[in-house]
């Protein structure tokens, strides 16, 4: 301590004050922790104050989150599923795809590789146009989509592919949801309803499965 | 586009596997982010679970509520996955993450129509099991805890963003939005009114 009489209301000890955390922190530019340092030899007030700044940074330091991240993912992972329509995902998933193949520097790679794909879609197309024609046949996007009619509510710790396992297990498809409370609408055939409520009701993963009526609302 | 390195534009992404997957090499945050904007999930699980300690002690420091805080943390990483296109890598993945919580924890306290100004609780007078001169650091965080109830949610995320985090005074303005000389006269703020209230709880911390 030097003894020399500080002023409290001057620009270098207040300049000093502001920075004193960043100092304990070893955050400041070089220049800063000079001017810092400087004044501390001079300063037994910053002195004091660097001691209850050290004090205030391990009480901040001496938690921990308790928060469970498998638990967290697994909820936006369901959030990302509801809200990220299919289209998009994919169009995501092409754009991943032709990253991995094309560097950036040659681009034309996958965009080539992409009109190559699209030209393939294209004739498989036209064949199928030109094939005989049963009456029965019917793409995947032409059949009738089968309105909801189970309501369900899962597990909130269910992992997304024991959910789709339970699904596809029934012969159920996600028709929306999640809703506020968790529910998801799935649409199974009319015909199997009650057999599949049954088989809902007996996984694990599965906290509630009801009927719904015909264009009522969760 | 992000603003990746050029030494790495040239090179095919290397795979991602996360936990799920029993491998999680660790690359770095600015590459995850480049591959979360392309879609990604194994990256953008592998920056989730990067992120998960350090925002829900931040978001708990700044939303008090435990119910909103997984809403606070999931709502900022969904913007994260969304907005990964967004990021032009100048400023640091934590600055841009950190930044983003910020603005949503601030827009659920305004939902919960509980003014960021608020009148705190009394604060509880020492208990005789409780000898003001030998204080341990859990009792020391207690404290803490109980007196920063007495702070703005800016002031509780500038006096977090400093002491647990590490952050510097440059990036903490780049978190809150607000100019440098706003961060310190905050933070200097801050801690004088800390001060004040552990010194009538505590009596002899300075």
């Amino acid at each position: 301590m030097s003894g020399r009489i500080v002023d409290f209301s001057g620009s270098a000890h207040r300049h000093a004050q502001e920075l004193l955390p960043w100092y304990l922190t070893g955050t400041l530019d070089e220049d800063q922790h000079a001017v810092v340092q400087a004044h501390l030899r001079s300063c037994s007030a910053c002195q004091l104050d660097l001691q209850w700044e050290r004090r205030l940074q391990q009480a901040c330091r001496s938690t921990e989150s308790v928060w469970d991240a498998d638990c967290g993912f697994a909820q936006v992972q369901r959030q990302l599923n509801a809200s990220d329509p299919w289209v998009r995902r994919l169009l995501r998933r092409a754009r991943l795809g032709l990253r991995r193949i094309a560097p950036s520097s040659r681009p034309w790679i996958g965009y080539a590789a992409l009109a190559q794909l699209a030209a393939i879609a294209l004739l498989i197309g036209l064949l199928i146009e030109r094939s005989p024609s049963s009456g029965e046949y019917r793409t995947l996007g032409a059949a009738p989509a089968a309105p909801a009619n189970i309501l369900v509510v899962f597990d909130s710790n269910l992992r997304e592919r024991d959910l789709e396992r339970i699904l596809r297990g029934v012969g159920a498809r996600i028709a929306g949801g999640p809703n506020a409370t968790g529910g998801y609408l799935v649409a199974v055939d009319p015909a199997r309803q009650v057999v599949v409520l049954q088989a809902l009701r007996s996984e694990q993963g599965v906290r509630l499965a009801e009927p719904m009526q015909l264009g009522a609302s969760p | 586009m992000l603003g990746v390195p050029d030494d790495r534009a040239n090179r095919p992404l290397p795979a991602v596997k996360t936990r799920a997957g029993a491998l999680a090499p660790k690359l770095d945050e600015q590459t995850l982010v480049e591959r979360t904007a392309l879609g990604d999930r194994a990256a953008f699980e592998e920056l989730y679970r990067r992120y998960f300690p350090r925002l829900t002690r931040f978001v708990e420091r700044m939303v008090r509520r435990p119910q909103v805080v997984g809403e606070v943390v999931n709502d900022t990483m969904l913007v994260v996955w969304r907005k990964a296109d967004t990021y032009n890598g100048q400023s640091k993945v934590s600055t841009w993450i950190f930044s983003v919580a910020y603005r949503t924890a601030l827009r659920a306290l305004g939902q919960q129509r509980e003014p960021v100004e608020w009148e705190p609780p009394e604060v509880a007078a020492p208990s005789e099991a409780e000898p003001e001169n030998s204080l341990s650091q859990q009792q020391d965080r207690r404290i803490l805890d109980e007196a920063l109830l007495h702070l703005t949610a800016e002031h509780r995320a500038v006096i977090e963003l400093t002491y647990r985090h590490d952050c510097a005074c440059r990036e903490i303005a780049q978190i809150v939005g607000c100019p440098v000389d706003t961060v310190k006269t905050r933070l200097f703020y801050a801690r004088r009114r800390l001060k004040l209230i552990l010194a009538q709880r505590l009596g002899d911390l300075r």
